[in-house]
C-alpha cells in the first residue's frame, strides 16, 4: 500500500552494534548535553558537530535498529533545546 | 525494505516535463527516452484508438486538445475547490471535474467518456518512465525515488506516492527536489573542495518553485530552510505571453482565440518556443499560419516586453527567498554557492534579480538545471539500495519539514506542533485539555500552514477521542503527538492521560485521498492500459511487417520476374495490401498477419511454379495464364 514506508527492522537485517549501544545511550541520557556527548557550556559548533555524527548512525534511512527513529527524534530535539539556550 | 543491490531509478517528476536517470558503474546517466529525449513532457493524450504518453502526445496536442492532459502536477492532492485549481480551469482545454468530493479529469478515449485522478495521470508518465528505463538497462525496474517540490504539502506528496504504486513502483523515498539537486550539484567532479559551505538552491521549474538553504559539510547535507510557491513557474511565464498574443490577435483581426481551444493550443506552442528564444535573444518573432478562420498572425516580441509581462511573477521568487534565509538564521554573505536549477532560471531577468539580490555575487551554472534533479534521485537511489559508489560514501541527507503542523484550538487559533525547517523524522508532542465542564468527545482537527488562524490554513484532516471521564474544563490532560516519518508524512495521535484511550489519524485516510480499494481498482485500470498498449504494440508491428513484406515483394517482383504476366499478378497483389493497409488503419494484428500469410504463399507458388516454369519452358506461361484468370474469374463468380 504506502509505498514509502519502510518496515521497522525485522530479525533479518543487520546493524552494528555501534548503533545498537547508541541507541540504547541516548535512551539512559539525562540531559541534552548528555544524550549529544558534549559538555554543558559546548560551544554551537561543537553541538552541531555531535549532532550530525549522531544523526548520520540514527537516521532511519542508514540505521534498521529498533528504536533508531525515536532515538533520532529525541537528538533532533535536544539539539534544538540547546542551540536555543547558546548565543 | 528496499532490495539490497537491485538497479533503482531517479524520477524528477516533473509539471511540464519528466526525467529519468540511474547510477551504475560509479557514474550517473541521464536515460533518453524512445525518441531520442532526455527529458519527456508530462502529456498524456487519448485518442480514439490509444493513449499517449511523452513526446507523441504533446505533439499531437494542438489536433486534440480536449483530450490531452497535462500540468497534473497542478492537480495532484489538491482540491476542486483549491482558488489555484479553478484559476487554473480557466486555461486548461481539458475538462476538470468534481466527482465525490475528489478532483478528477474528463476525457473522450475511444469514444467512451472517461475520468481519470490525477494520480491515474501521473501514474501513466511515471509507467513511461520507467519503461524508458527498463528499455535502457535492459531489465525490469520496480524501485524508484521520485521527487516532489520541497515545498509540497502532505497530500500532494501522499498522492505522489499513490501515484508511483499505480505506475508498479516501489518508491523508496520521495525527495525534495532541490535537496535532490545539492546532492547533485556537490558530487559534480567540478566541486571537489572540502570544508563546510551554505548552498542556497533556487529551483524555477515549469510549475513550481522551491528555495532550500543546505548547509554541507563532509558529504553530510543538512537542509536548514526551505520556501517556495507551489503554483509559480515556466507554465505561468508561458499563460502571460499567451493572453498578450490573444489580446494582440484581438486587436488587429477582432476575433477572440479563447473561444477557439486547438488555436489557443497552438499558439501556446509557438509562445512557449518563443519564450525560450528570448533568453538568449533580445527579441524573437512568432508567425502562427492560419491561426484561426484561415488568419496568418505574425508578430514579433521582445525580451523588455516578455520581462515587463512577467515582472510580478518574477519578483515573486524573491519573497520565499528572505523568508527561507530568515528561517536559516543565516545572512545573504554566509552563502556560499547559489545554484540554479530548473528550466526557467535559464530566463536572464531572473539571473539578474537573483544576483542583485546577493549584492552582485556570481550564480552557479555548472550543473544542467534540466537534469539536476533527477541525478540527484539516482544518486539517493543508489544509497539506498547498497548501490552506492566510493564517492558517494558519506552523502547522507537530514531533511526538514516545509510547513508549519498544528491543531485547531479555541477561537480559530492555529497551535502549532510541529515548526516549519523542523528535521525529519521528528515527533512532538503537546498538552491540550476540554473547553467545557463534563465535555466527554474531543474533535481534533489536524491543520498545515503558517498563518496564525486555522481558517487560513490547509485542513489536513479530523479525529475525535472519545469516552472522555466528566471533569471541569481544564482538568483532563491530552497528549497530542504529531510524528513525521523521513518522507514528510505525518501521523497524529490523542491519548487521555487518565484512562489511556487512544485516538490515531493517519492522513491517508482522510478526505481528498484515495482509498484502498479505489487504489486497487486504478491499479486494475492501468493493467488493462498496460495490455492495450502492448496489443496496440503488436498491431503496428504486424502492420510494419506486412508493409515491408509488400514493398519487398514489390521490388523483387520489379527487378526478377521476368514473366509479364507473372510480374503484374504480382504487382497488383502488393498494390492491393497496400491500399489495404491504407484504408484499414484500425485493422488487427490477425488480419493483418493472414494478409502477410496469403502474400508470402502467393509468392512462394509463384516461385515454384516459375520453377517449373524454367524447365518446361513454353507450356508453363499458358498455364499460369489460364491459373490466374480463373483466380480472377472466381469472385467475379461469386459476385453474380
Amino acid at each position: 500500500d504506502n509505498g514509502g514506508k519502510r518496515p521497522m527492522a525485522s530479525v533479518n537485517v543487520s546493524f552494528t552494534k555501534e548503533q545498537a549501544d547508541t541507541i540504547r545511550r541516548i535512551r539512559s541520557s539525562k540531559d541534552s548535553w548528555d544524550m549529544l556527548g558534549v559538555k554543558p557550556g559546548a560551544t554551537r559548533d561543537e553541538v552541531n558537530k555531535a549532532y550530525r555524527k549522531l544523526a548520520v548512525l540514527l537516521h532511519p534511512d542508514k540505521c534498521m535498529a529498533p528504536g533508531s527513529e525515536d532515538a533520532f527524534k529525541a537528538v533532533v530535539n535536544a539539539r534544538t533545546a540547546l542551540l536555543k539556550n547558546i548565543k | 525494505m528496499p532490495k539490497q543491490n537491485a538497479l533503482a531509478i531517479g524520477i524528477d517528476l516533473g509539471t511540464t516535463y519528466s526525467c529519468v536517470a540511474v547510477c551504475q558503474h560509479d557514474k550517473v546517466e541521464i536515460i533518453a527516452n524512445d525518441q531520442g529525449n532526455r527529458t519527456t513532457p508530462s502529456y498524456v493524450a487519448f485518442t480514439n484508438t490509444e493513449h499517449l504518453v511523452g513526446d507523441p502526445a504533446k505533439s499531437q496536442a494542438s489536433l486534440n486538445p480536449q483530450n490531452t492532459v497535462f500540468d497534473a502536477k497542478r492537480l495532484i492532492g489538491r482540491r476542486y475547490e483549491d482558488s489555484a485549481v479553478q484559476e487554473d480551469i480557466k486555461h486548461w482545454p481539458f475538462a476538470v471535474v468534481n466527482h465525490e468530493s475528489k478532483l478528477k479529469i474528463q476525457v473522450c478515449h475511444k469514444g467512451k467518456q472517461r475520468t481519470f485522478y490525477p494520480e491515474e495521470i501521473s501514474a501513466m508518465v511515471l509507467a513511461k518512465m520507467k519503461h524508458t528505463a527498463e528499455a535502457y538497462l535492459g531489465g525490469s525496474v520496480s524501485q524508484a525515488v521520485i521527487t516532489v517540490p520541497a515545498y509540497f504539502n502532505d497530500a500532494q506528496r501522499q498522492a505522489t506516492i499513490d501515484a508511483g504504486a499505480i505506475a508498479g513502483l516501489q518508491i523508496l523515498k520521495i525527495l525534495n527536489e532541490p535537496t535532490a539537486a545539492a546532492i547533485a550539484y556537490s558530487l559534480d567532479v567540478r566541486n571537489l573542495e572540502t570544508g563546510p559551505r551554505n548552498i542556497l538552491i533556487f529551483d524555477l521549474g515549469g510549475g513550481t518553485f522551491d528555495v532550500s538553504i543546505l548547509a554541507a559539510e563532509d558529504g553530510i547535507f543538512e537542509v536548514k530552510a526551505t520556501a517556495g510557491d507551489t503554483h509559480l513557474g515556466g507554465e505561468d511565464f508561458t499563460r502571460r505571453l499567451v493572453d498578450y498574443l490573444a489580446e494582440e490577435f484581438r486587436r488587429k483581426h477582432r476575433k477572440d482565440l479563447h473561444q477557439d481551444k486547438k488555436a489557443l493550443q497552438r499558439l501556446k506552442i509557438a509562445a512557449e518556443r518563443t519564450k525560450r528564444t528570448l533568453s538568449s535573444c533580445t527579441s524573437a518573432s512568432i508567425s502562427v499560419d492560419s491561426l484561426c478562420h484561415g488568419i496568418d498572425f505574425h508578430t514579433a516580441i521582445t525580451r523588455a516586453r516578455f520581462e515587463d509581462l512577467c515582472s510580478d511573477l518574477f519578483r515573486a521568487t524573491l519573497k520565499p527567498l528572505e523568508r527561507a534565509l530568515k528561517d536559516a538564521q543565516m545572512s545573504k554573505g554566509e552563502i556560499v554557492d547559489i545554484v540554479l536549477v530548473g528550466g526557467s532560471t535559464r530566463i536572464p531577468k531572473i539571473q539578474k534579480l537573483l544576483r542583485d539580490f546577493f549584492n552582485g555575487k556570481e550564480l552557479c551554472k555548472g550543473i544542467n538545471p534540466d537534469e539536476a534533479v533527477a541525478c540527484g534521485a539516482a544518486i539517493q537511489a543508489a544509497i539506498l539500495t547498497g548501490n552506492r559508489t566510493p564517492k558517494m560514501q558519506n552523502v547522507f541527507l537530514l531533511d526538514v519539514t516545509p510547513l508549519s503542523l498544528g491543531i485547531n484550538t479555541q477561537g480559530g487559533v492555529m497551535a502549532t506542533i510541529i515548526k516549519r525547517n523542523s528535521p525529519v523524522p521528528t515527533k512532538e508532542t503537546m498538552e491540550f485539555t476540554t473547553t467545557e465542564d463534563d465535555q466527554d468527545t474531543i474533535l481534533f482537527m489536524v491543520y498545515e500552514g503558517e498563518r496564525a488562524l486555522t481558517k487560513h490554513n490547509h485542513l489536513l484532516g479530523t479525529f475525535t477521542l472519545k469516552d472522555i471521564p466528566p471533569a471541569p474544563c481544564g482538568v483532563p490532560v491530552i497528549v497530542v503527538t504529531f510524528s513525521i516519518d523521513e518522507n514528510n508524512i505525518l501521523t497524529v495521535s490523542a491519548r487521555d492521560v487518565e484512562t489511556g484511550n487512544t485516538s490515531h489519524l493517519t492522513i491517508s485516510d482522510t478526505r481528498g485521498r484515495l482509498g484502498k480499494e479505489e487504489i486497487e481498482r486504478i491499479v486494475q485500470t492501468a493493467e488493462e492500459f498496460r495490455a492495450n498498449d502492448v496489443s496496440q504494440q503488436e498491431k503496428i508491428e504486424a502492420m510494419n511487417s506486412l508493409e515491408s513484406c509488400t514493398l519487398e515483394l514489390k521490388r523483387v517482383a520489379e527487378e526478377r520476374i521476368l514473366d509479364v504476366q507473372a510480374k503484374r499478378r504480382m504487382l497488383e497483389m502488393c498494390q492491393s495490401a497496400s491500399s489495404w493497409l491504407e484504408g484499414n488503419p484500425l485493422a488487427e494484428k490477425k488480419e493483418c498477419e493472414q494478409r502477410q500469410k496469403d502474400l508470402e504463399q502467393a509468392w512462394d507458388s509463384l516461385c515454384s511454379s516459375l520453377g517449373q516454369n524454367e524447365r518446361e519452358e513454353e507450356t508453363s506461361h499458358e498455364d499460369q495464364n489460364r491459373a490466374w484468370a480463373a483466380d480472377k474469374a472466381e469472385p467475379r463468380e461469386e459476385m453474380e
